[in-house]
């Protein structure tokens, strides 16, 4: 073997080997956080290990950023920008401008209010930390429904025939009875019947969100999330009201009585108002799971060139095309997020994620006495 | 190792090994179906090809139970039951009972009509194949602004804040560029106005159900489902009508001419009353996706009892406890899906699953005529839209 021969053997090693451990930059000289996780020799703290969570990696870092996002939104104050040039004299008084905070967005599917996360849900609410809130129809009756009777916890194996004999439905790993349907049935019609009357007497032309402000008033009890955001003039907003059991009543309602009308074009208008109308203020969306709530709010936002925050938890994967799992990018383009925002999706069932979120950001930042 | 060691291990050993290789039962073929994938050996023949989906095995046997279960859907007739006891004379007749089939109820997601599932819907639809659709807005007006222009091909990693400054909007590996809802927009106000005029003299009551025949009706483009949908009188319901696009148009337009109401009771009258009235039928539930549509099409099927037959494509998955990923087992639990049924779920992007699921069922029970019929009217319709380019 020539001289050269030997060189070039030598060469082909090295280059290899050099792309295999290429020298890394400094990396604290870009300012990387180091990865490290909670040390229980600690103690238990909540605090401390939710605060680990952004540097343990993977999703709980993505909960972490989550978090971070959520103090960003419940800490901004219009004092933190400069006044625009054609602002109103008003909008210039630094008492005003302190006063001025980011609109939050929440929309959560029903699911999620079959299960406890409703009670987070509600404790937003009771506390007006929302400003708006999207569901789909289960996420209205299943709230009502725990006014009148208890959800079970049952599993995700049970099978189905057996349940349906013994007048059990099944909802992921939880039960419901039966008779909580018959029951909300009961309670419900004589409340249709009032609304069809003032709807003859009265000229009121319903809305979802009108409707559902109704109801959370008539349930009249503190566990319900739709009484705390009807007493606190909190808008729910859900446009396909009538895929759950609240078609149901209204079928058998409208059988013995003139149909009752609820418009969908006034709330359109509501929720697009929402978001145009929150003028100086920042606008913040917390979406839980994906489907028809994580759509509408987005679709709100679009109104007013995206949100300034976003904070997506579900489960779903953008593969399929779906707008369930598409990651926030996909919402930048198509203006629902502006493309300043720092959005961040936890890929994590709303369930353990939710509750933890809430213990880093809302509940945190709550008045004891309250 | 003296001799009664050796045999002390032998058992031990022989124990281990009878664990290990535990005596199976017999598989009798005639009740288990042997695993075989598709022998490319044979000659590229798609027939063949998807009819191999059973015995392959993890979810192409799921498909391939999916394909049997359409299938039966298809064969049933009520000749095929015993008529009841209670039943009125007329339904006794032979030939009738031949000519009453399964209603078949399809669902699916809006992004579905986005991507070129809308052409697969379209040709269930143009040949009156399914009986009632349910999807999402934007399952309404895609279709729409697909007859007004295109949706092209992306990339899912194309970056969003590149995409807004260009005009385009992503769905996943589509793009759509702004300019086709500005389109839209163009061609839906005017039948606004009209309808809220007919609103206002001839007291109609919109619903979503009543807006969509219209808007198919307008749009007279063979291309669309919508069109077929409207020409056929095949209903299609959409509750959330303005969750989309629709919904930033009537928006806008009950700030331009306020007044049009869109009321969603009647239509959950209506889907409810399709179940109801399917009796004699049996019915069947093709559900692609989750959400909204998968729901609602279950919900309206509980007022019959339960389908007869259910086929869910979608990759949803159950842990979470969503309905979108909800095996078709938690349906039979509200008495959505009867518990007499075997309902299949394709856990697959239905994107690749449902082309496939028609090509064994529907498409091979259509007549060539009818294929002939279909091209023709195509490029005709085509022709004329040339010509009308060419005078304008």
């Amino acid at each position: 073997m020539g001289d050269a021969d030997q060189k070039g053997i030598g060469m082909s090693f090295e280059a290899p080997c050099s792309s295999v451990s290429k020298r890394s930059e400094d990396l604290e000289e870009v300012h990387l956080v180091k990865v490290a996780g909670y040390d229980f020799n600690r103690g238990l703290d909540l605090m401390a290990l939710l605060k680990s969570f952004s540097t343990t990696g993977f999703q709980a870092s993505n909960l972490g950023d989550a978090i971070e996002v959520v103090n960003q939104m419940l800490a901004w104050r219009l004092s933190y920008e400069e006044p625009a040039e054609d602002c109103p004299e008003e909008e210039r008084d630094p008492a005003f401008r302190e006063s001025v905070r980011c609109k939050i967005f929440l929309g959560v599917t029903s699911n999620l209010i079959s299960s406890g996360v409703r009670d987070t849900v509600r404790f937003l609410m009771e506390h007006r930390m929302v400003d708006v809130l999207v569901t789909t129809a289960g996420g209205i009756a299943e709230d009502l429904i725990k006014c009148l009777a208890p959800t079970y916890k049952g599993d995700f194996s049970l099978p189905g025939a057996s349940l349906r004999s013994r007048g059990f439905k099944r909802i992921g790993n939880l039960l419901v009875t039966d008779n909580s349907y018959q029951r909300f049935q009961d309670w419900i019609v004589p409340i249709l019947d009032q609304m069809l009357e003032e709807q003859r007497t009265e000229d009121v032309l319903w809305s979802p969100s009108k409707v559902v402000a109704r109801l959370g008033k008539e349930v009249n009890d503190p566990s319900s999330y739709l009484y705390w955001a009807s007493k606190n003039n909190i808008p729910v907003f859900c446009p396909a009201l009538t895929d759950g059991s609240l078609g149901d009543v209204l079928y058998s309602h409208s059988r013995s009585n003139p149909t009752l009308v609820i418009d969908i074009v006034q709330d359109i208008r509501a929720i697009y108002s929402e978001a145009v109308r929150a003028g100086p203020r920042k606008t913040g969306m917390i979406i839980l799971g994906g489907g028809l709530a994580k759509h509408h709010v987005c679709n709100a936002n679009m109104m007013r060139n995206g949100a300034d925050y976003a904070v997506y938890i579900n489960t779903a994967e953008e593969f399929d095309g779906s707008d369930s799992g598409a990651h926030p990018d996909e919402a930048v383009s198509w203006g629902k997020i502006r493309g300043s925002a720092k959005p961040v999706k936890v890929h994590c069932d709303a369930t353990i994620a939710f509750p933890l979120l809430v213990a880093a950001t809302f509940a945190k930042s709550i008045d004891r006495s309250a | 190792m003296d001799e009664a060691g050796k045999k002390g291990e032998e058992t031990t050993l022989e124990t281990a090994r009878s664990s290990v290789f535990k005596q199976s039962e017999d598989l009798h073929e005639a009740k288990f179906l042997k695993i075989a994938g598709y022998d490319f050996n044979c000659g590229l023949d798609l027939t063949e090809l998807l009819k191999s989906f059973r015995a392959t095995g993890f979810q192409a046997s799921n498909l391939g139970d999916a394909i049997d279960v359409v299938n039966k859907m298809l064969s049933w007739t009520l000749s095929h039951e015993e008529p009841a006891e209670d039943c009125q004379e007329e339904e006794r007749e032979p030939t009738f009972r031949e000519t009453i089939r399964c209603k078949i109820f399809l669902g699916f997601t809006s992004n579905l009509i986005s991507s070129g599932i809308r052409e697969t819907i379209r040709f269930l639809v143009e040949h009156r194949m399914v009986d009632a659709l349910v999807t999402t807005a934007g399952g309404i007006e895609e279709d729409l602004i697909k007859c007004l222009a295109p949706t092209y091909k992306g990339d899912f990693t194309l970056s969003g804040a590149y995409l807004r400054s260009k005009g385009l909007n992503r769905i996943g590996n589509l793009l759509v560029p702004n300019n086709n809802y500005c389109k839209f927009e163009d061609w839906i106000m005017p039948i606004f106005d009209q309808m809220l005029m007919e609103q206002k003299t001839k007291n109609v009551i919109w619903t979503p159900s009543k807006m969509i025949a219209r808007l198919g009706n307008e749009i007279k483009d063979p291309s669309s489902y919508l069109y077929w949908a409207s020409k056929n009188n095949i209903p299609v319901f959409c509750p959330a009508l303005t969750d989309g696009s629709l919904g930033d148009m009537l928006g806008f337009h009950s700030i331009r001419n306020p007044g049009l109401i869109v009321d969603i009771v009647e239509d959950v009258l209506a889907i409810y009353s399709e179940a109801i009235d399917a009796s004699p039928r049996k019915t069947g539930m093709i559900l692609l996706g989750g959400g909204l549509p998968k729901h609602h099409i279950c919900q309206a099927n509980r007022m019959c009892n339960g389908a007869d037959y259910a086929v869910y494509i979608n990759t949803g998955q159950e842990f979470d406890g969503s309905d979108s990923g909800a095996r078709p087992d938690e349906a039979i639990s509200w008495g959505k899906i009867r518990g007499s049924t075997k309902p299949i779920k394709v856990h697959c992007d239905a994107t690749i699953a449902f082309p496939l699921l028609v090509a064994a069922t529907f498409a091979t029970r259509l007549e060539k005529s009818a294929y002939t019929n279909a091209l023709q009217r195509y490029q005709s319709f085509c022709e004329a839209q040339l010509i009308s380019f060419i005078i304008l």
